[in-house]
């Protein structure tokens, strides 16, 4: 299988093999700029991190590119994120800005902190129903087929009692 | 969606992208950098500086001229000098005796050595000397193919062609490193459109 299908199919190994193979490129690259190598690493991360969710959401069929010039586009374009987060001046007219989202661009409010340390404490069966449904965007057809549930009904009562148990979770911890 | 909703969706995300972060943090715990990485952002600053002062200057200039004003030496990133030279075996002297500038010494120990790294820094060594005719014919080898240094290859041999005043080769590859992720892109560009304006 190809790197750019393992990538596609959420392989997580293949994700660390591509983030290893391109990080010394990428430092060298992006040291033009003035961030210091820690932020640089982790702008990186970042820009692995956006290039793989739109992988495996499918959403770069229609690019022509090397997945390395565009995972480059990304790094750039979130180092000048960061210029423009930290009022750094840069000249952004000269500098196209695209459409990538920054992976951690909102503060964590304190409700979604609450949330989230209460979802690590679900039940793996409702971790993996909620991940697929919230996080990989499945719809729940393809969450049947991909959890052989038996049908839509049964994993709907699921995801209910999933949702309830968390909401659960989050007022004993609140 | 309602609110509920979003707030989970933001929750989840983050959590997943949190693991992914950590994953990524572990292969570089478990991937500690093979070389220094300090010299190679040296070098790419001072050529970027080199070729951005050039350029700020706009004038029309000779190949020698423009050879001059984009040649910058490439560090040495085997084994950089430090306050440990003691330490450094034989063959990692010979790299230190090219960055302090002992180039007869660098040239007698590099032929004797058989890697592309050798030969490259040999090559190097032949430019800092002035050799721009044993510089190139050295660079202009099938065996960097593929190796880590062949877009630098490319990018000094057409820098030592240009000083040969083979215009024409020399544009040649600076096209073909166009079009390439080379570190130095925005130098080959600048380099391309000052050949252009002469």
């Amino acid at each position: 299988m190809k790197q750019i299908d393992l990538l596609k199919s959420g392989d997580q190994l293949a994700l660390k093999a591509f983030y290893g193979e391109h990080k010394s490129a990428f430092l060298f690259f992006g040291n033009r700029y003035d961030l210091d190598r820690e932020e640089l690493i982790d702008v990186y991360q970042d820009a692995c991190i956006v290039l793989f969710e739109k992988l495996k959401a499918g959403k770069l069929e229609d690019v022509n590119s090397s997945l390395k010039t565009y995972l480059f586009g990304i790094g750039k374009n979130l180092i000048f994120k960061r210029f423009k987060q930290k009022a750094k001046v840069v000249d952004l007219d000269t500098v196209e800005i695209t459409s990538f989202e920054d992976p951690f661009k909102d503060d964590e409010t304190l409700e979604e902190k609450r949330m989230r340390a209460a979802f690590v404490k679900l039940g793996g069966q409702c971790q993996e129903v909620l991940r697929l449904f919230y996080y990989e965007e499945k719809s729940l057809d393809e969450i049947v087929s991909i959890l052989t549930y038996k049908d839509k009904n049964v994993l709907k009562s699921q995801k209910s009692r999933c949702l309830k148990q968390l909401k659960d979770l989050v007022k004993q911890n609140g | 969606m309602d609110k509920d909703d979003e707030i989970i969706k933001k929750a989840i995300v983050r959590n997943e992208r949190l693991k992914l972060k950590k994953l990524l943090a572990e292969e570089d715990e478990l991937a500690e950098p093979k070389k220094p990485w300090w010299p190679y952002a040296t070098a790419a600053a001072v050529l970027c500086i080199a070729a951005f002062s050039y350029w700020m200057l706009n004038e029309t200039e000779t190949q020698a001229d423009l050879y001059a004003a984009y040649y910058q030496k490439y560090p040495n990133v085997v084994s950089p000098l430090t306050r440990s030279e003691e330490s450094a075996t034989e063959k990692e002297k010979l790299y230190q005796d090219y960055e302090k500038g002992d180039y007869a010494l660098a040239i007698s120990g590099l032929e004797a050595l058989d890697s592309d790294t050798a030969s490259f820094y040999l090559a190097l060594t032949y430019l800092e000397t002035q050799d721009y005719q044993k510089a190139e014919s050295m660079l202009d080898s099938q065996a960097f193919s593929g190796s880590a240094f062949e877009l630098y290859v490319k990018w000094y041999r057409a820098l030592a062609l240009l000083k040969m005043e083979q215009e024409n080769e020399a544009i040649l590859l600076l096209n073909e490193l166009k079009t390439k992720d080379f570190p130095l892109a925005e130098n080959v560009q600048l380099l391309l459109k000052d050949l252009k304006a002469k």
